[in-house]
Order: structure tokens, then C-alpha cells, then sequence
């Protein structure tokens, strides 16, 4: 895009009134490409992209975006953001950052990934479907299965001082299966993730997917009641990564999480350690500098289960009366600054999972939640989800089971945490990026037959 | 939004090196977004979505490619890019399009980028006092307004061209309850395809008020039981029991390639007799109307169950081809981001004979869902979950105590042969409904009915 466009916004904006003004530019190039019956059945690309701009007028904070960025719409961005700024209440003092503070130096970009042909692409797509029609006769269909990569590029820059960049690239490749017997259907599902086309492990989403759907067939409730339950470890960063709004300091400020005045307090089991560690050399969401171009770093938000910060932005912490933790937020171009981690995870113990196990006479393996955005609300703490796993017997993994719910609180669960194993593993499948190892929980209510 | 010669430019150039049938979706959006905390205007957000996507089909194989940037050089040169990519021999089709003017079924009468963004402030504090009144153990309000109006403007290599422009608002209330250290929340909005007249039908100290009761009544819930019983589901948002266990597996998405366990099942007892249910996506000014779907075609009335027997699917362009039946007007995609494909318009199960307090009474223990909250399902084993917002125990055929935490599951083949009885008190709700085709408005609705045995998750054990 045209840089000489943000200079002539900036003039707009400070005719308009505006004390300071910043805008997040952000464009991508995507592909995706799925294949059916050895043919490619769907092929997606695209290219596009999208400005965000925000100013303070008489000490408030107005925001207005557009995707179509040319110089005809510059007015359009200023006045809907001065008229925007006009209508806030809130007494919040608001600023923006003047880019002080040390980036940390990582390249997130490998030019190595624009190189693979198409043709490449299309290959492992139909060696994966091949590989799964022939894993087992009860895998009967490939209902979904896609390559996709991502290439983006964002710029930050304000009239403060600010003006920061960043370009990141990935690639993906997934596949959900379908097996049946015995008039009993499952499903199974497996990703990959990675910076580079050659990590990319096919065999192991094959793997994964297959083993899944048919380790699940035959499964049934079991009987209603309450008993110890271990969650498989990317499960459980799901389940974590959706109560991850209660650390969140705009909501503890605004009375949306319970963890408001429990700083060095102790929330949860000894044995939980969360951290969020914006440098992880593969983490799929690290970043130099978060949303407000403030410089990012690692820090502990629970050690040993003493509730040790909350998640900032300049706002946030200007009302706390501390700095920021780097964790400002925007999704996209399109919303207003929210706040989230990086890569969040939590600490892994000294067992491996089947050690972990061993020590249970009985209890359920969960390793499969739905319903994440419904089944639990994080204010209350309060949970009831689907899920699907395994019954343990004299601590081992016995037999399949579908159809019941796992209930609890939130709040209660995290003193209840019995055994952390040492299988730390992320997932892209919660809300955000999160990993967490396998972690046993001492009672739950199941809910079955 | 696009000239018309463009237009037809951009198509021959879409089937220049291969393809037999390309589309062309042009989207203009404007959105409005303001949110209140605590009776202060907290963010106020505008914006303008703009761009185009091409889609071609080669038999069974499509290619969609989409931008922001709108010059005749750039669209070209992708619908070229496109059409390599799809593969197939060369057509040289002509494309003649012709301008389809369809009659508004949806007018809007004021259009909320009119009004100015004090009298939205305004309704906002009306909801946010109400609620935050009702009870001093309120201690948080949040009121959200959101307007769109969403321009688009659909062509294809059959010679369609056609636009619409789809206005919709809503308005919600979210409540945080607070007693001793325990915290709970309420939900409750309305939305509708309309324009600020919505609010000349609304009372939106009414939707504080509720918002703010369901989170007081659920701080004094106990926790709901555990395992199968009865249960009553009360009408509106009750119906995302439908969207999820059954409606979900009718899209062609899923039917065509045989990954829905409704798949074959036309004409086939699915449900119990007293089931009737459609997808309208004609309703005027309902949350999920449009005058034409996402690839053109007018949306209709589509018969999806009656009394019990699987009538018919919700079909797109390209599942059609595969599964050799007519479209049904289903298309849908939440912007040019989006290839489309079938999806829910407004999903109703009809009303029945049976009366509200009949199903109470007819139920010796078991739960009555009075709100309803999100779900979803696997359409490939049909299993499904949904979360109860506000619901009661029903004991000895009566609704008593509040109950908290519960969560229903089930599959969609055996619940819809479990729902007893339907009531006669149909009426309309809305959500948000996300699939492969991005989120988008989903309308639902039912008159209360009666399941005779459904698995409630709950912490309370039996």
C-alpha cells in the first residue's frame, strides 16, 4: 500500500482535532486446497487486507476501519472515528505507546513455504486421503481434509513515535474421518501445524485421525455419578484456553471475573503453573510487540497455584497503577483493542500420562469436549459439556464411551487438579493458542445412563 | 456496485482456460457496534467491509479466490488464475446477463445509518437501567447495539444478475449477578431484519429486565441433576434444539457427500407424527430473510419434515450437482470471504395441538429449559449439545426450583422420535450459526414441546 496515504490521514485526523493518532494495517495472502475421490474438489486463494484507525479527541478513544484502503475513504476514518470518540463515557484514560521498550529479535517469515509448487501441495493432500482409505476397512469416508497456508503482514504506526512491522507464515494440513461397524458411527479428526511444508507430518495426521474414530467405535454412556477424571492434554488447553477472559484485566476491572482482588492469592492446586511466553521459537502465536506495539515478554500468571497477574494493555494498566504486560489485542483490523496471551501454557509435571493413570483404581479419560462456546459460562465457573473418552480400570485405559456429560466449576476444579503429566502440547482448536499437558482432576460429576 | 460490461468481463475471463460455470459476489457492508458497561458508553465502532469473490465450477470441482482491491486489472487477472486452477477445457461461453429486478419482500422503513448514534446511545441506557434495577445484586450490565445494512451484488455465466441489500439489527443485554463471591450471567436479545423500527415493536426495558432476572434466578439455582429424564422446551430460542439435532444434518453440506446420518433418508420416517418443520428464508423481515440467497437464487418455503417423514434438504449450486436435485434457494456465506454453500435461513418446527400446561403436567420429574443458550453437533454421528441458560425441576406436574449448570445431549435420529408432544405457542428467535461458510444470521423457532427422555448433564447426583 501507499505509505504516503497514512501521512495524509494523520494530517486529516489533526485538522479534525485529533491529540494522537495511530493505524494498524494488516494484509494477508491465503490458500486452501481440499481433495475428494483423488481430485482436487475445492481450491481457495486469496489475497486481501484492511486498515484499522484510532485517535484521541478531548481524551477519548474513537475507532473506524475499512478494507477498501485508498485515498477516498480517508475522510470516511475520520469522521466516523471523531463521531465515535465523541459518544464514549467511559473515564478511562487512554494513550497510545511512542515505541519505547526493547523488541525482542525473531523472524517468524520463511520464504521457503512461497517456493512449494501448488503441484507439491496437491500431492500430500492425495497421499493423506490414500493413505487413510487404506489404514482399515472400517474407515469408510473422509468427510473433510485441506492443506492451507497463510502469509500475513502487519504495521503499526503512530503519531507518538511508533512504527513497527511484522510478516509470519504457516502452513496446515488436517483431515476428519468417518468409521463405521456394527451400524455404529465415529469420527475422528487430526492436524498439523507448522512454519515449514517439509515438517509437515502427514503420516501422523493419518495416524491420529484414524486411530481416534476407531478406538471410539462401540463406545456407550456409562452409569451417572462422580469419579476422578483425566483430560488428554490438548483437551485440556481447549477447556482452559475457554475461561481464559477471567485473567483478562479490562474484565476483573469491569466486575466480568471472579479472580477481581485475588492477586497472590492461591487459585488453584500447587501443581498449576501458567505461563505465557510471547518468544516460544514455535509458538504459532509469538509476537515482538502486541497490539499497541508495546515490546512483549514472558511472564508467570499462576505459579504453583498462587494467582501471580492479570493480563494488561496500556489502558488497563494505567488504571492498576502498573505497566503493561504486553498483552494487548485485536483480532483483526476490524475490532476495537481487546486483550490476550500469546503462547499460553501450562506447566508440565514429572510423570508421563500413563504413570499419571496407574495411580487411579478407576475413572474416566476425556478426550474429546463439544459445546465449549455454550456448555460453560466463566463468570459462574459453572460447566456441563459433552464429551467422549474412555473408562480407566486399575489404572489403565479399558473401553470406549460416547454420549455423557462432564460437569463441574471451574473455580472448584483448579484445587481439585491431582496429577500434571509431562506431555505438554498446544492446539490451535481452543479459543487463542494454548497447550497444557494431561492433567487429572480428583471428582467430577458424570452424567450418563 | 460493479458495471454491468465489467462484470461480464470478469466472467468470460473466469471460464477463459477452463470451467463450466462462474459467479461473480460483490459485498459492501457498513456496521455499526456500540457497547455500554455499567451505563457508560464503553466502545463505538464503524466500519466498511468491501470485496469481491470468483467462483468456478468444473464439474464437481470448484475454485474460489476473493479480494479487497476492485480495479478491473486485478479481477481480471484472478478470474484468469481462477479459471487455470479449475481445470477442464476451455468453454468460450458466452455470457449475456440480464438484470433481475425481484420484488423487496423486506423493505426497511428507517435505516439505521440515518439515526443519529445519541438515539441508539438512548435505548441503550433505557435497557441498561432496567436491568441494572431490577435487583441490587446486579452488579454488571452490558448492552450491545449492532446495525449492518450489507449491499450485494451476485452474477453468473447462466446470465444472472441481480442484487439485494439486506439490513438487520439487534440488541442485546448481558447481566452479572453477584452474592457471597458467587457470580452468574443472563442473556437475552432480539434482532430482526428491519431497520430502527425494530424498536417501535420492541420494549427494550422489557429485555433488561429478563436479562437481569434469568442471572438473579440463576444465583439462587441449585445445581440441575444428572441423567435422563423428561424434558419441556419452552418456545423462540428453544428451537436451536431443532437447528442443532436435526437441521445442521439436513444442509447439503453434509447430505451430499453421505457425512450426515440423515443422509438417504428422503421420504423415510425420521421423527414422531406430531413434527412438522420447515425453512423459510421468505418470512418478512425475519433475522435469517433475504430477498435471493448467497449465489442469487430467491430464497423459499422449504418443507423439511412433515408429520414425521423427511421431505426434503436444504441444497446449494454445487451439492446439487452432486446430489442431482434442484437448489432451494439455501446458499449462504457470512461475506465475499466465504465460498458459499448450504446453510439455514429462518429454521421453524411448526406448531401443534397440545397445550403448555399439558406437557407440565404430564411430567413427574424432570426439567423444564425456559432459555435456551448455544450448541452444536456432529453431523456425521449426530450427536449434539446444547446448553440450558435458565431452567427448572418439574416435579409431581408442576414447575419448581431453579436449576443451574445443564447441558443437554443426545443424537438427532433418536431424539426427534422422543419429542411427544408440541405445543400452540410458536414464535421466532435468533442466533448466530457457525459452519464452513464463516457466521452467519440464523433465525429459529418452535411452540414449547415435550421430549419424553433426553441426558441432562447437571452436577447434582441422583
Amino acid at each position: 500500500m501507499d505509505r504516503t496515504l497514512i501521512d495524509q490521514l494523520f494530517e486529516l485526523g489533526k485538522a479534525r482535532g485529533f491529540s494522537a493518532q495511530e493505524i494498524f494495517y494488516q494484509e494477508s495472502k491465503d490458500l486452501a486446497i481440499s481433495v475428494y475421490e483423488g481430485e482436487v474438489d475445492r481450491f481457495t486463494s486469496s489475497q486481501e487486507g484492511g486498515m484499522s484507525y484510532r485517535g484521541i479527541l478531548n481524551g477519548k478513544m474513537g475507532y473506524a476501519y475499512t478494507e477498501s484502503v485508498d485515498a477516498s475513504v480517508l475522510e470516511f476514518l475520520v469522521n466516523e472515528a471523531a463521531e465515535n470518540a465523541e459518544v464514549i463515557e467511559s473515564e478511562d484514560v487512554v494513550f497510545l505507546h511512542d515505541g519505547s521498550g526493547r523488541y525482542k529479535e525473531m523472524d517468524f517469515y520463511n520464504p521457503k513455504l512461497d517456493a512449494v509448487t501448488v503441484e507439491e501441495k496437491i500431492k500430500i493432500l492425495l497421499k493423506l486421503e490414500k493413505e487413510l482409505k487404506s489404514f482399515d476397512p472400517r474407515i469408510k469416508r473422509i468427510s473433510n481434509n485441506r492443506y492451507s497456508e497463510s502469509a500475513s503482514y502487519k504495521w503499526l504506526k503512530n503519531t507518538e513515535g511508533l512504527d513497527v512491522t511484522d510478516r509470519q507464515n504457516h502452513c496446515l494440513a488436517y483431515a476428519m474421518v468417518i468409521a463405521e461397524e456394527n451400524g455404529d458411527t465415529r469420527t475422528g479428526f487430526a492436524y498439523d501445524l507448522s512454519r515449514s511444508f517439509e515438517d509437515l507430518n502427514i503420516g501422523k495426521i493419518v495416524e491420529e485421525s484414524a486411530s481416534e474414530a476407531l478406538s471410539l467405535l462401540g463406545a456407550e454412556p456409562i452409569e451417572s455419578g462422580s469419579m476422578p477424571v483425566v483430560f488428554k492434554n490438548d483437551v485440556f488447553a481447549q477447556f482452559f484456553s475457554a475461561f481464559m477472559g477471567i485473567f483478562n484485566a479490562e474484565r476483573v476491572q469491569k466486575e466480568l471475573s471472579p479472580l477481581k482482588g485475588r492477586i497472590n492469592d492461591v487459585i488453584a492446586s500447587e501443581k498449576l503453573t501458567l505461563i505465557d511466553d510471547p518468544h516460544l521459537k514455535n509458538g504459532m502465536a509469538s509476537s515482538a510487540f502486541d497490539a499497541e506495539g508495546v515490546a512483549t515478554f514472558s511472564k508467570r500468571i499462576i505459579e504453583n497455584g498462587i494467582l501471580r497477574s492479570f493480563l494488561y494493555n496500556l489502558k488497563t494498566a494505567h488504571k492498576d497503577g502498573i505497566k503493561s504486560t504486553g498483552n494487548a489485542s485485536k483480532a483483526s483490523y476490524k475490532g476495537t483493542l481487546g486483550i490476550a496471551p500469546f503462547n499460553i501454557y501450562i506447566e508440565g509435571g514429572e510423570n508421563t500420562l500413563t504413570e499419571m493413570m496407574e495411580t487411579l483404581s478407576e475413572g474416566i479419560y476425556i478426550t474429546g469436549l463439544q459445546g465449549l462456546h455454550a456448555g460453560l459460562d466463566p463468570v459462574s465457573g459453572d460447566f456441563s459439556l459433552q464429551s467422549n473418552g474412555y473408562t480407566i480400570v486399575g489404572g489403565k485405559v479399558d473401553r470406549p464411551v460416547s454420549q455423557i456429560t462432564v460437569s463441574g466449576n471451574f473455580y472448584d476444579l483448579l484445587n481439585q487438579i491431582t496429577g500434571i503429566a509431562n506431555d505438554l502440547e498446544f492446539t490451535i482448536l481452543g479459543s487463542g493458542y494454548m497447550g497444557s499437558p494431561s492433567v487429572s482432576v480428583s471428582n467430577l460429576t458424570i452424567s450418563g445412563k | 456496485m460493479l458495471d454491468r460490461k465489467l462484470v461480464q468481463e470478469v466472467l468470460a475471463a473466469a471460464l477463459s482456460k477452463g470451467g463450466d460455470f462462474a459467479e461473480i459476489y460483490v459485498e459492501d457492508r457498513l456496521n455499526t457496534s456500540i457497547d455500554m458497561m455499567k451505563g457508560k458508553i464503553e466502545s463505538s465502532l464503524s466500519g466498511r467491509d468491501y470485496g469481491v469473490g470468483i467462483r468456478i465450477f468444473n464439474g464437481l470441482n470448484s475454485v474460489y479466490t476473493y479480494t479487497n482491491q476492485s480495479d478491473r486489472l486485478t479481477l481480471l487477472k484472478m478470474a484468469q488464475n481462477a479459471s487455470m486452477a479449475v481445470g477442464g477445457m476451455p468453454q468460450n461461453l458466452a455470457v449475456d446477463l440480464t438484470i433481475a429486478s425481484p420484488h423487496d419482500k423486506h423493505p426497511i422503513r428507517i435505516r439505521p445509518e440515518q439515526i443519529p448514534k445519541s438515539d441508539k446511545i438512548n435505548l441503550m441506557r433505557l435497557g441498561s437501567e432496567a436491568a441494572t434495577h431490577y435487583d441490587s445484586r446486579i452488579n454488571q450490565v452490558v448492552v450491545r447495539y449492532l446495525d449492518y445494512t450489507q449491499n450485494v451484488l451476485i452474477a453468473n455465466s447462466e446470465g444472472r444478475f441481480v442484487e439485494d441489500s439486506r439490513t438487520r439489527t439487534r440488541y442485546t443485554v448481558s447481566t452479572v449477578a453477584g452474592k457471597n463471591g458467587k457470580m452468574q450471567t443472563g442473556f437475552i436479545g432480539k434482532g430482526a431484519g428491519k431497520g430502527f423500527e425494530l424498536y417501535d415493536e420492541i420494549d427494550v426495558a422489557h429485555i433488561g429486565r429478563e436479562a437481569a432476572r434469568v442471572a438473579c434466578t440463576m444465583l439462587d439455582a441449585k445445581p440441575s441433576p444428572s441423567g435422563k429424564f423428561p424434558v419441556v422446551i419452552e418456545n423462540k430460542f428453544g428451537g436451536v434444539i431443532f437447528h442443532e439435532a436435526c437441521g445442521h444434518g439436513l444442509e447439503a453440506t453434509s447430505v451430499a457427500k453421505g457425512n450426515s446420518v440423515f443422509a438417504g433418508k428422503l421420504g423415510e420416517k425420521i421423527a414422531s407424527e406430531v413434527v412438522n418443520a420447515v425453512d423459510d428464508g421468505t418470512i418478512p423481515n425475519e433475522w435469517g430473510s433475504m430477498n435471493i440467497d448467497d449465489e442469487g437464487t430467491p430464497t423459499k418455503r422449504n418443507v423439511l419434515i412433515e408429520n414425521g417423514i423427511l421431505k426434503g434438504y436444504m441444497v446449494d449450486k454445487l451439492n446439487a450437482r452432486r446430489m442431482n436435485t434442484d437448489i432451494t434457494g439455501s446458499a449462504r456465506r457470512q461475506s465475499y470471504k466465504y465460498a458459499p454453500t448450504s446453510r439455514m435461513t429462518n429454521t421453524y418446527i411448526l406448531n401443534g395441538h397440545s397445550k403448555f400446561e399439558d406437557m407440565i403436567q404430564s411430567v413427574e420429574k424432570g426439567i423444564y429449559a425456559k432459555y435456551l443458550g448455544g450448541g452444536s453437533v456432529n453431523t456425521a454421528t449426530g450427536e449434539f449439545n446444547f446448553a440450558v441458560q435458565e431452567a427448572y425441576l418439574i416435579e409431581n406436574g408442576t414447575i419448581t426450583s431453579p436449576v443451574k449448570g445443564a447441558t443437554l445431549i443426545g443424537t438427532g435420529l433418536d431424539i426427534l422420535k422422543k419429542i411427544e408432544m408440541v405445543g400452540d405457542n410458536f414464535e421466532s428467535g435468533e442466533g448466530m450459526c457457525g459452519s464452513v461458510s464463516g457466521s452467519i444470521p440464523a433465525g429459529l423457532g418452535q411452540p414449547a414441546l415435550k421430549v419424553s427422555e433426553i441426558t441432562v448433564g447437571g452436577r447434582e447426583e441422583n
